[in-house]
């Protein structure tokens, strides 16, 4: 018996706000909200989706680690990768959306990539869509023959990133020398965290229980196994 | 599985099962007449000369029900219990399935005493589904009937969960106790009771007392009926030897006889030997009627093995709302499963047993504590050898039926498995880490209400490495 998981009230709910919202938007101080709302987004949206979008990548690669984080915080940070790519693909959309409607791209623009500022993003929005699909099957994945795949497809986030850097520095408005060397920290960061996770295998943290003998206290860290001793 | 009917004696509920496959309306009223009206008064007065009990376990005197009933206000509802949740028990099916009309005819007898406005009945399996609503269609009736199917699971049964399932509620039970007595579908005051327990107040209005209590004990009057390794139906008078039941169906008492299903407790073959089947009859050799299940466990295969089986179905059918129950449960298999391997002890499983005891919105905890600490004491010696040698070399053959698992078991990838352990950390009902951090996967099936759970572990695990064996 599969269960739903779509919670009972969300049906039921977006069927009465969306309309009321609508309804809403007609009135005179509507309008006037809704023009402002459209402003912010066209600002600020790209902003918040790569803001959101590093933080989902940066997390994600700490999810993994178990030098510093317990099996708790590992399962927290999961579901924080979970909702921070949600908030991030959300603001992508409407970043999108909102740059097409206002005239500033064409809907092709939106996919087709190159190497100019606006080719770019299209660039960082196909790779996180993929990457984003990835995420949400990974089920699948896991369940299937060819669970490494599903590595492979994920990785290119670490791709899709940079380019989403790289278009938010190029495009629209100049950014502030700050924001530049946040973003460069961060490359680096991930980029360490990176090559820590390829070379280093933390073996897993042993659980201490009643009454058996206390295992080792720290996690000790071995060489990476080479990869014909892995098969 | 094909259901046998075996009556030792003058048959009464089963009167015509050897003649009709099922008894139409018109064979129905050629064999048991038809069926006085009674006003409510002289029904408990009839009810009270042969202290008429409840047949789906508990034996609450059906006098008090009716009386309760009434006095809790106009507009009752007579609520049919056809539920099997009980693997070993097929008595009610077999009742609904080849005498509707004897069901319907007590369920009748006590609406027009009740004036009930509604008589439901909750059924599970489609056999005595198609056969109750032919039964309806052939008879007149001032009441309505309505049919309720109900899932096949060991919880359905549970009076709470009926009533609950009969108001279209999820059927588990409620976790505010309120007496179906009192308010119970539809919020009226709801008179409940097992499919068996109809049958016999059709016999014995058709009988009367005298009549009915020519039969039996003069403590527990008429017949039982018994559902005997899950596919003898037998009909006997109360009293009747015990070893007269096996010796007629030619079935042995074997190592063992699980009384009352798999909320019992097992009696050794030498009390089965002795024992009377009547509840005073079974209790005084430390058995129990219940639901009249009787389960012998042949000779040749592992006791605690076949009881581990058991425990783990149990565990899985925890409707999953109560936490000692939830957790307690595949505590339980676990120690268990330790003590077959000879590592744990007894001490183990009964503090495991202790967790849910009492603890819960039903009493399906309790009856598996009752079911495992039974099955300790019944099989002192085999524990002794698992202790000692680690296995009894004896295999598990499933002679306990237990229906099959539905959701499939969790496998690991061990050459990808780092131990993470955030598997065991989403889903420790049924993992667990060992000392080095690796995943432990209990080998149970998985219940239903761990499906979310299931998915978010195998969806979670790092390194790709959980997954679902084909189910």
């Amino acid at each position: 018996m599969a269960e739903s998981r779509v919670p009972r009230w969300m049906v039921p709910t977006l069927c009465v706000v969306a309309p009321v919202t609508l309804g809403l938007a007609a009135t005179g101080p509507g309008a006037v909200f809704a023009a402002h709302a459209q402003l912010f987004l066209l600002t600020y949206s790209g902003v918040f989706a790569l803001v959101a979008m590093s933080l989902t990548v940066m997390i994600g690669l700490t999810a993994t680690d178990r030098s510093l984080l317990t099996i708790r915080y590992r399962v927290l940070a999961q579901a924080g990768h979970r909702t921070t790519s949600t908030v991030g693909m959300t603001f992508l959309v409407a970043h999108l959306m909102v740059k097409i409607l206002a005239g500033h791209a064409s809907a092709a623009d939106a996919v087709v990539f190159g190497l100019g500022p606006i080719g770019l993003g299209a660039m960082a929005f196909d790779l996180f869509l993929i990457v984003l699909l990835s995420g949400v099957t990974r089920f699948w994945f896991a369940a299937g023959t060819r669970p490494g795949l599903w590595r492979g497809l994920h990785a290119l986030s670490y791709l899709a990133w940079p380019v989403a850097i790289m278009h938010g520095l190029t495009a629209g408005r100049q950014a502030a020398p700050w924001v530049v060397w946040g973003y460069v920290l961060c490359l680096v960061f991930v980029g360490l965290a990176l090559l820590n996770r390829a070379v280093l295998v933390v073996r897993p943290i042993v659980p201490v229980r009643e009454g058996e003998p206390e295992p080792s206290p720290t996690p000790v860290r071995t060489r990476r196994k080479s990869k014909a001793e892995q098969r | 599985m094909s259901l046998t009917f075996t009556a030792i004696g003058a048959p009464r509920i089963g009167a015509g099962f050897d003649r009709f496959p099922r008894l139409g309306l018109g064979q129905h009223r050629a064999m048991h007449g038809k069926i006085p009206e009674m006003g409510l008064g002289d029904l408990i007065e009839l009810v009270e000369r042969v202290d008429l009990r409840g047949r789906g376990g508990a034996a609450f005197p059906v006098g008090r029900k009716l009386a309760a009933t009434s006095k809790s206000g106009p507009g009752a509802v007579v609520l049919v219990n056809g539920a099997e949740g009980e693997p070993g028990s097929a008595k009610d099916a077999l009742l609904l399935t080849r005498a509707p009309h004897l069901v319907l005819d007590g369920a009748q007898l006590v609406a027009t005493a009740l004036k009930a406005s509604e008589i439901v009945i909750g059924i599970e399996g489609a056999a005595g589904l198609e056969s109750v609503q032919e039964a309806i269609a052939e008879r007149e009736a001032p009441q309505p009937f309505r049919v309720v199917p109900l899932l096949e699971r060991f919880i359905s049964g549970e009076g709470g969960a009926l009533v609950r399932a009969a108001n279209g509620e999820d059927p588990i039970p409620p976790g505010r106790k309120l007496r179906a007595a009192v308010s119970g579908v539809d919020g009226l005051p709801t008179l409940l009771s097992n499919a068996e327990t109809f049958a016999q107040l059709a016999v014995l209005a058709s009988l009367g007392a005298e009549l009915y209590a020519s039969a039996g004990t003069d403590e527990e009057p008429g017949t039982v009926l018994l559902t005997v390794a899950a596919e003898h139906v037998v009909e006997v008078p109360t009293g009747t030897p015990l070893a007269d039941v096996f010796a007629a169906l030619g079935v042995s008492t074997g190592q063992g006889v699980l009384t009352g299903g798999y909320h019992g407790s097992w009696l050794s073959p030498d009390a089965a030997q002795v024992a009377r089947v009547s509840r005073s009859g079974l209790e005084a050799v430390g058995g129990s009627l219940g639901a009249g299940i009787l389960l012998p466990l042949a000779e040749g295969v592992c006791p605690l093995g076949e009881s581990l089986r058991v425990a783990s179905y149990l565990a899985a059918q925890s409707a999953g709302q109560c936490g000692p129950c939830r957790l307690g449960l595949p505590e339980v298999v676990r120690t268990l499963s330790d003590l077959m391997d000879g590592l744990g002890g007894v001490t183990p499983v009964r503090r495991a047993v202790g967790i849910g005891r009492g603890r819960g919105a039903c009493k399906h905890p309790d009856g598996t504590a009752a079911f495992v600490l039974s099955a300790m004491t019944a099989f002192a010696e085999d524990i002794a050898i698992h202790a000692e040698f680690g296995s009894c070399n004896r295999p598990v053959r499933g002679l306990l039926h237990v229906p099959g698992d539905e959701n499939g078991r969790l496998e690991v990838d061990w050459a990808r498995c780092a131990g993470h352990g955030v598997c065991a950390y989403v889903l420790p009902e049924v993992i667990r880490l060992d000392r080095n951090g690796y995943p432990v996967v209990s080998n149970n099936p998985l219940p239903t209400w761990l499906e979310r759970d299931v998915r978010k572990a195998v969806a979670m695990c790092p390194a790709l490495a959980l997954r679902r064996s084909p189910r």
